[in-house]
């Protein structure tokens, strides 16, 4: 095994074990709101705040940014600089499109009175969902910072190595989305 | 890849329409919902992120599994211990809505 290859799987073992420390604080944030979930404090559910067919879109649409942030890593393996720029950036138009979707439904919540000040089950809701909100911004300025070398200078070893970092977290955003799509949506509408 | 992305996809479809209309209890819709959950996510660390294909001693899915096992303890065990401390600070009158211990943490977590 050579310089490089060692490089590149000692950083992406290293990225995989903060990816698994940031699955153990979403355990954590899952955890808070099972248990608080009901204590609304008189105020509406969830269920009568949110729209079903747009929370299907939005996680359409993160999974196909996950799908292509999983082409953008074929691409840069294969060393091809326009292909990994084209399927990176598309990864970011989904990204941000997820991004505009759910903090417009949170706004509209928050608007509706139901903020995470009203009640524990709100700020639980408030919580779990801006955190991966939080997640999606760091993502987004992470993929700009990332195309720009590639764009001015092509790929070489270190663009592989970041761009399969970007890619697994764009993809472990979409693992936590599955989970906050079963657990918070679609139990309040069961 | 494709295979991951097709799995999501149709997991992800027949979700909402499975919540319509079905003749299950809550409680075995609830587990339905964390299986197909759990197949979906699998789907994806499996061909998207490929968990386990790594070259040599498979650190990484070690690692994963212990991560699994830390999150059933905290996940499970907070919802267990708060789901108690609400039973046992029941008023006398209360008792009588339940006919037992586990249907009331039943209805409590559903």
């Amino acid at each position: 095994m050579n310089h490089v290859e060692e490089q590149y799987d000692k950083t992406v073992f290293g990225f995989w074990v903060y990816l698994i420390t940031d699955f153990v604080l979403f355990a954590a944030y899952f955890a808070t709101y099972a248990v608080l979930q009901h204590r609304t404090f008189g105020g509406p559910p969830l269920s009568e705040m949110i729209h079903m067919p747009c929370v299907i879109g939005r996680t359409l649409i993160l999974l196909l940014g996950a799908f292509f942030a999983g082409i953008a890593g074929i691409q840069v393996h294969k060393r091809s600089r326009s292909g990994t720029i084209w399927w990176i950036l598309l990864t970011l138009l989904c990204g941000v499109v997820f991004f505009i979707m759910q903090f417009a439904e949170l706004q509209s919540i928050y608007q509706a009175g139901s903020g995470w000040q009203r009640s524990a089950a709100m700020s639980a809701f408030f919580n779990v969902v801006g955190v991966l909100l939080i997640h999606i911004v760091f993502a987004s300025i992470w993929t700009i910072l990332f195309v720009i070398p590639i764009f001015r200078s092509g790929v070489d070893d270190t663009t592989v190595r970041r761009v399969t970092c970007l890619r697994m977290f764009w993809q472990f955003i979409n693992v936590i989305w599955i989970f906050i799509f079963t657990i918070v949506y679609m139990m309040e509408v069961v | 890849m494709i295979v991951g992305f097709v799995i999501s996809l149709v997991l992800v479809l027949i979700l909402y329409p499975l919540t319509k209309g079905h003749e299950f209890s809550n409680l075995s819709m609830i587990t339905l919902l964390l299986i197909l959950a759990a197949v979906q996510a699998i789907a994806q660390l499996i061909c998207f992120m490929h968990l386990g294909f790594e070259k040599g001693p498979k650190y990484g899915l070690m690692l994963f599994l212990f991560m699994v096992l830390v999150i059933v303890i905290v996940v499970a065990g907070s919802i267990w211990i708060m789901a108690n401390i609400q039973y046992n600070e029941m008023l006398p009158g209360e008792y009588m809505s339940c006919h037992s211990k586990i249907e009331f943490l039943a209805n409590l977590v559903v």
